[in-house]
Parts: C-alpha cells; structure tokens; sequence
C-alpha cells in the first residue's frame, strides 16, 4: 500500500511517500524564522500556500499519482494549533475527495518510530530531543502497548534552550547549529547541573549562562553550556536504558541533528556494550515521510478514525498514543 | 571484594570493615562527559552523599551508616535487605508507609534526596524499609526540590501505593505546602495530559 503522510506541526510544511516500510518522497518547505521568532499564523498562511506544491511534489519523487496512495496521515500534534489545521484540513480534503482511510499521527512517535525502523533495533531507550520536548521514553507494554516517558523536561525543551542562548549571544542565525560552531575549541567553566531521578530542567542552566555571557569568553560559555545540557540528557537516558533493561541507543528529533549529542550518545552507549543509532538530518527534522511510515503501521494493524474525529491537538503526549504495531 | 551490584552510577562491592558487614560504592568514570565537569560530577555527588547519608543516619533513620569516604568511593554498612520489586501486596502498602515516613523526616529538616523511587529502597527480613543512594540529594532544598521526591515516586508506583505513601508522608506538617508546591508543578502543563499511568 503506498501511503501519504502530510506533517505541519511547526515551521515546515511537508510531505512524504511510503510503500511498505520504504520510503519514496520526501518533500518540504520551510518558513524561514527572522528576527522576531515565530509567528504562527504567518507560518499558516504560508504552509497554506506551499500545500498543494509540496504534495505534487512528494508524489512526483515517488513516481505517483493520487490514484495510487491507498491511505493519508497527517499530524495530530503536538504543535502549534494554526500549522497544525492547515495539514489536517489538506489531508482531510484530499482523503474525502479520493474516498481515503485517514490516519491522525502524534509527531512525537513518528520521529521515534521512523528512526527505530532505520536502526533495525527492537526495543531501544529512546531520547527526544527538539525546540520544545525532551523527553527519554521506552516501549512498554502494560496496561498496553505504548511509549512510557522515563525522564523529561520540567520546563523548556533543549531545543528552545540553545535557540534562546542563541538570540542573547547575538548569533546568526539564533539556533541551536550557531551554539555548536562557536562551541568549538571552547574551555569549560562550571555551570549549574541539574538531574533528578531521569528528568531535568534547563532554565537555571539558561539564566547562568546568558549572565557569564558578560565577564567570560562568549566560546566558552558556548561550549560550557552544550556539554552540560548534553550531559544532562545522555545521563539520564543512560540511567533509563539500565533501569528499564533496554538494548541499545537512539536519539531523534531536531537537536538530534548535533554531532556533538550523537558522539556523546554513542560513547555512553559503547561504555554498556550497546549500539547506538541516528538517523540521517533529513528524519530529524520535520518531515512528512516518518508521518507516511506510522500511518502506514496504523492501516496495517486496523486504525482507521472516522473523519469527524480527525482533529488536531496541540499538547498531544507520545505516552498517550496506543501502539497497534 | 565480590561485585554485587551494578547501578547506573556506581559498582557496589561486598566487605567487611572491622567485622562489619560493610558494602563500597564507587563511581565509574562516565567517559562520554566532558572530563572537567565529569570529575566535578563524580566528586561533588561522593561529597553530597557522604555528608547527607550521614546526617540522615545521625536522625536514626534507616539509611546505611557511612564508614569511610574518599573522593569517589564511600563505605557504608551493608543493608541486609531485597528490592522492593514484587513485594507482596500488604508488605508493599507497610514499605510505602515507612517511606512516608522517612521522606517526612529527611523534608522536615530541608533534605531532598533527588532520586527518591523504589529502585533505591530496600526491605528488611523484619518488612521494615530503607533508604539508599543519596548521591543526588541536597540540604537547603527548595520547596520544588521537596516536590520533585513526591513526584518522582507519585510516578513511579501504583495509586494505591502513592496512597499508602501519602498517608504517613502528610503526617509532617510542612507536607501540605509540599503538596500544594506538586500540584502547580503538575499543572505547568509537562504533567497535565499524562493521563495514562502505567504501573
Ligand atoms: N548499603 C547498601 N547495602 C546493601 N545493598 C546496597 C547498598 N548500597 C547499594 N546497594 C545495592 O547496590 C545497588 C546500587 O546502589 P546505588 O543506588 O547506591 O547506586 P547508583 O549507581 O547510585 O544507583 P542508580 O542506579 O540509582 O544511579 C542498589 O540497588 C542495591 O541493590
Ligand atoms: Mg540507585
């Protein structure tokens, strides 16, 4: 079955193309964040007008037309409500028009399940990592079969971290990718640290170092600053995988697109004998393909929803989703 | 010295020190961290733990009794208990209850202990609970530092545990503050759509 998915939960609109497990498209547009941050309706509107291209687009990288997708998904959440009802209203539109089953996917589970079927693993812990969610979760499978959410964030998500950092530092542009070039070569200057049990919070980590921003070498802050949040995450996926008895590592999600994070997750992964795994940038960042692949484990296993229930849910929680696959 | 445990943190080895069944807990070298702040870590939470294990045994609770320190391993008396895990119904309820308890005790004197889950309890021959692990704990703590111990365990047992738990927990009484603190926590949104629990 060759299934579309369609993903709009924030800055990128974009579409992919799955056939058994395979993926055939992947197309995407961005909205480009200047000064200000994000607005959300802009990046509505725009979303609004790239729809139309970036589907005829996936479809012509996989060598298809309409008449041959036999199912569409679309993101539920989480994102921001706006983004989010443009790609529901075009998914629910084209589902109706060529009389499709309609699947809602949580973005969340979609980085996770994507990047695991890349990986060839089982039952790995895994760590989420983007702007507004970090979280380490794990497949359970009492009370049934779903993502438990081991350790997360108490307030802002990694992501929104080093961004914020970004703009206080003056970089251009203000993300996370700025940080991690002027990391380079940096010392390290003590910085608060903050884990408990597997969850952590990243605001005091924030305030200190945009502070020591004044009387330190910005480099060293910089650097100071990504390997503490970083070694925050990884210890905590760490206690996670030993706790739950998981095998092997993945990490997925915007801020999985750092080397740094990876070289750290991988050597913490080797230190236990186990195998760690990311996928390439194209996956970790928003993308219609992984929102294809979950749908099409959705049709498999018997997931249909009615169209009048296809909504959007801007805090949609990974732990929440029921796993049928 | 024989192995007997691995955590996440640390090796555990069995020993006797002057007759005393006493157990060694040394951290591992994490190399994945960056080495300056890894040693800060790894000596900082050795430090911690020695100081607040110590303190919290001086109160007669049920924690180990620290023995020696060094700058990464600390001796400590051997607890002769098992894991919590698969405890009979009502000496698990008895387990909670004692948790309650000792958790009251440590947050009426401004201890947090930081990883407050039943990974790092144990139970006795005689049902009784005790507490280990305090390599994550802090003196001074905040009010949402007392709230994160409640929460960590809140989610890590089942209702009728956390009950169990909450019954002799709220018998100190700076704990409605606590509580009061865990519930804003739980609204500013991470928790509140968490609806499924699983154990
Ligand atoms: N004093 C003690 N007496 C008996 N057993 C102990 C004692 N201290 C530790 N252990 C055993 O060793 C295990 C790990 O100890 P501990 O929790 O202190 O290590 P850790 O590496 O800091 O833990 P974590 O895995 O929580 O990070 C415990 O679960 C327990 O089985
Ligand atoms: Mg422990």
């Amino acid at each position: 079955m060759a299934v579309l998915g369609i993903e709009s939960s924030a800055h990128t609109f974009g579409a992919g193309v799955v056939d058994g497990g395979k993926i055939l498209a992947n197309a995407k547009e961005m909205y480009r964040i200047e000064g200000t941050g994000m607005l959300p309706m802009k990046a509505a509107d725009l979303h609004a007008a790239n729809a139309a291209k970036v589907i005829r687009r996936a479809l012509r990288q996989a060598r298809m037309s309409m008449r041959d997708i036999t199912a569409i998904g679309y993101t539920k959440g989480p994102g921001i409500g706006p983004c989010l009802r443009v790609g529901m209203l075009a998914a629910k539109t084209l589902a109706q028009v060529h009389s499709l089953p309609l699947y809602p996917v949580n973005h969340a589970v979609a980085h996770i399940e994507i990047t695991r079927h890349l990986s060839g693993m089982g039952d790995p812990i895994v760590l989420y990592v983007s702007g507004g969610n970090s979280q380490v979760l794990g497949r359970v499978e009492e009370p049934f079969r779903h993502y438990n959410v081991y350790g997360e964030t108490f307030d802002i998500g990694v992501g929104n971290m080093l961004d914020n950092f970004a703009r206080a530092a003056k970089l251009n542009p203000a993300w996370g990718s700025s940080v991690a070039k002027l990391a380079e070569g940096g010392r390290y200057l003590r910085m608060p640290y903050t884990v408990k049990g597997m969850d952590f919070t990243f605001t005091g980590l924030l305030t200190n170092a945009v502070k020591m921003l004044a009387s330190n070498d910005r480099k060293d802050v910089a650097f100071s600053l990504q390997e503490t949040a970083f070694a925050m995450l990884s210890e905590a996926t760490e206690r996670a995988m030993l706790l739950a008895r998981k095998s092997g590592v993945i990490v997925c999600g915007g801020v999985a697109q750092s080397s740094r994070l990876s070289s750290m997750l991988e050597a913490m992964a080797a230190q236990h004998g186990e195998r760690f795994f990311v996928a390439p940038n194209e996956y970790n960042a928003d993308n219609g393909a992984m929102i294809a692949f979950v749908a099409e484990q959705m049709a498999k296993s018997g997931h249909a929803v009615p169209y009048a229930e296809c909504t959007v849910n801007q805090k949609f929680r990974a732990d929440t989703v029921r796993l049928l696959w | 010295m024989r192995k007997i445990a691995e955590g996440a943190e640390a090796d555990i080895y069995e020993d006797t020190v002057l007759g005393i069944a006493a157990v060694l807990k040394k951290r591992r070298v994490k190399r994945y961290i960056e080495p300056a702040l890894e040693k800060d870590l790894r000596l900082q939470r050795t430090k911690a733990e020695a100081r607040i294990m110590g303190a919290a045994n001086m109160m007669g609770l049920n924690v180990p009794a620290l023995l020696a320190a060094g700058a990464d391993t600390i001796f400590m008396s051997r607890v002769a208990g098992k894991p919590l895990h698969g405890l009979p119904r009502q000496a698990m309820d008895r387990a909670m209850n004692d948790a309650g308890e000792i958790l009251g005790r440590l947050h009426s004197v401004g201890i947090a202990h930081g990883d407050f889950t039943p990974a790092n309890m144990l139970v006795d021959a005689s049902g009784a609970l005790w507490l280990i692990d305090f390599g994550l704990a802090t003196q001074h703590a905040s009010r949402e530092d007392l709230a994160t111990d409640v929460l960590l365990l809140k989610r890590s047992v089942s209702a009728r545990e956390y009950s169990a738990f909450l019954k002799s927990y709220s018998k100190w009484g700076g704990s409605s503050e606590v509580l009061r603190k865990l519930a804003s926590m739980e609204r500013r949104g991470r928790y509140q759509t968490r609806s499924l629990e699983t154990r």
